[in-house]
């Protein structure tokens, strides 16, 4: 060591001593951020392998949505050893959070648009193709293509089917023309509903907004949708040209009762008109009619536009198969503890996201919720352990109510509001949860799907 | 539901994963420039207070910029802004902008603004008296009095 190097080394030294900190304590925080910005820039960008327990249990996760991915992610990131395979044909991934800005012409559907290959993990097992049979007292699923995947355990992420031939009239094609749209599914559908948004936002006329009878995904989206149709019209001036009205099913907008009291004056306020218990039945296209299944009998109303909300099930196989609930208030969805989401009958069976026969969450707050339970449950099923996490039925929808704000309502099956950011009020418009839903929730989906909230 | 402040970050991380074929290449612009700086002006005088000023008047600039632009760009406008909450956000957003923006912009005004005259010769500066304190003692010009030859 030189003369300057050790100038340089007592010059340190006494600087730390100023601090109050020894030469060790530096190297240990040095160290110790060293570390940090290590997991802050390659941990967090690329899913780790800090595997936990080692198995060589065969795991089949049946669906690559948000909730089968996420899955994936984990269970391959904390399982050494497991076959995990994946079954789900399609390869493009959909932001389905973010159909309601597409429908409105807030956002292009390139935004929504992702592939499931960029979050497959390696090591996963793809099978491109579609469940068609469930056989869980044989521990297996059989494909569309006749392959039969034995399992272990099974993970349920297949998300629902919409069934737009349960309303009399309606087709997925019509969507987009003649006064027609639909906020769910695709991208595509709901690029196309913006087409007719905005030829009724142009033109005016009578506007009905529907909702269906039972569970469906994102029931905030058809409220969402209206507010933001109205607000497109106020925007270009046009809202005198539009009579609005909203047809609930039942005698409610929303299940959270705050939010609930908060829409039901706010759509009379802006003249939106409110008809309880309302479900569509048919429509007819030609002559601009809907039909509804009211407590007085049938009534069918005439429109400009509308937007039609099918009902939505179980996908048919699971819906069909011995997994499914035969006894209502879930019949037909999968089975599951609302808190462990293990199977009642199945042990080794798991489900998450929409698929779940729970009382709320079919949403993708949900499926954030839902995953590290379903997976942290089947790891210590693979253990022989007690399961010991817990679903307590969190959602959240950030219910925009015009363009630029929104209020974020979060709560669980309590139906008791959990703010996740508590400065945050749910039950006042702001502009910061609307920047939530336009920015930043996107991202959060995404690292979602890698694991890594 | 709460988020860790991993989680935050993750998230932190994904919002600018879309951006990063600009600001890895700014960010390497940025670390290129300040070893060209310091290449530069070896045997030169190193002014820093000044580029220092220049960068954050810039970011102060930005940080107007966002306060003002941020509602529109977002779809949003001021008339939607409501309680504390959205103004501290939105301040907290710019004034984030503004530091980015000013650490972007400090290795370029280093350039433009840092680069001082040589040092004189060791044989010809011990011959001068000791320039007068000034704020930062690596930019203190040479005064008149140093000039003067001593003795």
């Amino acid at each position: 060591m030189n003369h300057k190097d050790k100038q340089i080394q007592s010059a340190v030294q006494r600087a730390l001593g100023d601090k109050g900190l020894s030469r060790r304590d530096f190297l240990r925080l040095s160290g110790g951020g060293a570390l940090l910005a290590g997991a802050a820039t390659s941990g967090l960008l690329y899913p780790g392998t800090a595997r936990a327990v080692s198995t060589n249990a065969r795991i089949v996760i049946v669906g690559a949505g948000a909730a089968g991915l996420s899955c994936a992610t984990r269970l391959n990131r904390e399982l050494e050893g497991a076959q995990i395979t994946l079954i789900d044909r399609r390869e493009d991934h959909y932001y389905q959070p973010g159909l309601t800005l597409v429908a409105t012409g807030v956002w292009n559907t390139a935004k929504t648009l992702d592939s499931n290959r960029r979050y497959v993990p390696s090591g996963v097992n793809w099978i491109h193709d579609m469940v068609a049979e469930y056989d869980p007292d044989n521990n297996r699923v059989i494909t569309d293509d006749g392959r039969t995947v034995e399992y272990d355990y099974l993970m349920v992420t297949t998300g629902l089917q919409v069934n737009y031939d349960q309303v009399e009239g309606m087709s997925e094609e019509l969507i987009g023309q003649r006064g027609v749209g639909c906020v769910y599914d695709k991208p595509e559908l709901a690029e196309r509903t913006w087409r007719a948004v905005d030829e009724f936002v142009d033109n005016g006329g009578v506007g009905l907004f529907t909702r269906p009878r039972g569970d469906i995904k994102c029931a905030g989206a058809p409220l969402k949708v209206t507010m933001l149709t109205e607000s497109r019209m106020k925007e270009r001036g046009t809202r005198d040209k539009a009579e609005m009205h909203y047809l609930p099913p039942g005698a409610s907008l929303f299940s959270q009762p705050d939010a609930d009291d908060f829409l039901s004056k706010n759509f009379p306020e802006r003249g939106i008109q409110i008809h309880w218990d309302h479900p569509l039945t048919a429509i007819d296209p030609d002559a601009k009619t809907a039909t509804f299944d009211t407590p007085l009998g049938d009534e069918t109303l005439d429109y400009d536009f509308i937007h039609v909300v099918p009902p939505m099930s179980a996908p048919d196989s699971l819906r069909e198969s011995e997994l499914a609930a035969q006894e209502a208030p879930f019949k037909g969805w999968l089975e599951v503890d609302r808190h462990t989401l293990q199977h009642n009958r199945y042990a080794n069976v798991f489900g998450a996201g929409d698929i779940n026969g729970v009382p709320i969450g079919k949403t993708a707050a949900s499926v954030k919720s839902q995953v590290p339970v379903a997976v942290e449950n089947m790891i210590q099923a693979i253990q022989g352990r007690e399961n010991s996490a817990s679903y307590d039925g969190y959602t959240s929808c950030p219910l925009i109510t015009e363009l630029g704000k929104a209020i974020l309502v979060e709560f669980d099956y309590d139906l008791k509001m959990k703010p996740s950011f508590p400065v945050i009020s749910p039950y006042e418009e702001h502009w910061v949860p609307w920047v939530m839903k336009d920015r930043l929730l996107l991202a959060a989906y995404r690292a979602m799907l890698r694991g890594r909230i | 539901m709460a988020f860790s402040f991993v989680g935050i970050l993750a998230v932190v991380l994904e919002f600018f994963r879309g951006w990063f074929w600009l600001l890895i290449p700014l960010i390497v612009l940025d670390l290129v420039l300040l070893g060209l700086f310091f290449k530069r002006t070896s045997g030169r005088r190193r002014k820093f207070s000044l580029p220092f000023k220049a960068s954050i008047g810039f970011g102060v600039f930005t940080f107007v910029m966002a306060l003002i632009t941020l509602p529109g760009i977002t779809r949003s406008s001021w008339e939607m802004l409501a309680g504390a909450v959205d103004y501290l956000s939105l301040i907290g957003a710019s004034v984030g902008f503004g530091v980015l923006f000013a650490i972007l912009a400090f290795p370029v005004m280093l350039h433009m603004l840092g680069i001082g005259p040589k040092h004189k010769p060791e044989s010809q500066a011990t011959r001068q008296s000791p320039a007068p304190e000034t704020e930062t003692g690596a930019e203190a010009e040479p005064s008149t009095a140093s000039q003067q030859p001593q003795g």
